[in-house]
């Protein structure tokens, strides 16, 4: 019998939305459920609710359509940028053109992917952030580069969390800074095209590219004039 | 056209009226003998309530429940019809079945 639902039902009610974790806390306390009849209640509703999200394309888009390939493409671009800066600083056979580039890139296509997933799933943003950390969590426990510390795989990681949390804030991005972003994104791609020298690491970058361009459209898609930007 | 656990809570939901909540509903459901959690019962309450056959809104905190308010259901005019189209298919159907004569 329960006055008030022990610590062990509130923590298992943070599965549910305010307003619904209010009612049901409400309804196991005016039945006088046991403790271990209401975690069971609270996580057959909870768990009913997060499987009904999954009814739906979004998370599907945002996690393994998105987060998970984009995190290891991007821990590759992340890579190529330590690299670029190592090759400057070391000797003078880098090219600041091939950094300056692949930095652009990597702040551009971090921050739209964690746009994206931010907007599209908030609800299941756990689910995203976990299929972003497995690649990360795999590739550290793999990589054995003597001049590089591991850290460096993980750069894109700053912009796309600000990223997500614009996404997660709702508001909408001018339909004029979307075209620009969009535009940057295309010229810097087509400078690395035509000055593309051998890196030590070298992926195929028209997949990159191909792959971690659609977040920028979407950027475009969803964006609003100037007026409903207000 | 209503699911059977569907149509037993819009049942119970206009039986009790004004009196009509989550765990009121659930009280009455399982003194018919039925298993009702929590679970089922409120995605029953949101799907029915999408349909339009029910109307949810927050009613006033109470010390019974540890000043938690509830959730207040009622049975729209298109949810009485719903009933009303189930229940005359079940009778429909079960006349002159050997379980209906008993």
């Amino acid at each position: 019998m329960i006055s008030s639902p022990s610590l062990l039902v509130k923590l298992t009610a943070r599965l549910l939305e305010p307003r619904e974790r209010e009612v049901v806390l409400g309804d196991l306390t005016e039945v006088h459920a046991s403790s271990g009849q209401a975690v069971c209640e609270v996580l057959g509703l909870g768990v009913r609710r997060h499987a009904a999200l999954w009814l739906n394309w979004r998370p599907w888009l945002t996690g393994p359509g998105l987060a998970l390939p984009a995190s290891f493409l991007l821990m590759g671009v992340s890579l190529s940028v330590s690299q670029a800066c190592l090759q400057l600083v070391d000797s003078d056979t880098g090219s600041v053109t091939w950094l300056l580039t692949q930095m652009c890139l990597l702040l551009v296509w971090s921050w739209t992917s964690g746009f994206v997933i931010g907007s599209l799933s908030r609800r299941t943003l756990w689910a995203s952030i976990a299929m972003c950390c497995w690649p990360c969590l795999v590739c550290l426990s793999k990589f054995h580069l003597e001049l590089l510390s591991p850290v460096c795989l993980l750069w894109f990681l700053i912009p796309a969390g600000l990223g997500v949390r614009q996404g997660l804030s709702g508001k909408r991005i001018r339909r004029s800074v979307a075209l620009t972003i969009t535009t940057v994104l295309m010229l810097t791609m087509l400078l690395r095209w035509q000055g593309g020298a051998q890196r030590w690491w070298s992926p195929p970058w028209w997949l990159v590219d191909f792959v971690m361009s659609w977040p920028t459209l979407f950027l475009v898609a969803r964006a609003s004039s100037r007026a409903e930007a207000g | 056209m209503l699911g059977e656990f569907e149509y037993l809570l819009i049942s119970v939901a206009a039986r009790l009226g004004e009196n009509a909540y989550g765990a009121a509903i659930r009280e009455e459901i399982e003194a018919m003998d039925r298993t009702c959690s929590i679970g089922a019962l409120y995605t029953t309450i949101d799907r029915l309530e999408k349909k339009g056959f029910l109307r949810t809104w927050m009613g006033d905190p109470s010390p019974q429940r540890g000043g938690r308010a509830k959730r207040m259901v009622r049975v729209t005019k298109e949810g009485v019809v719903a009933a009303e189209e189930f229940y005359n298919s079940v009778m429909r159907t079960s006349q002159g079945v050997s379980w209906a004569m008993k």
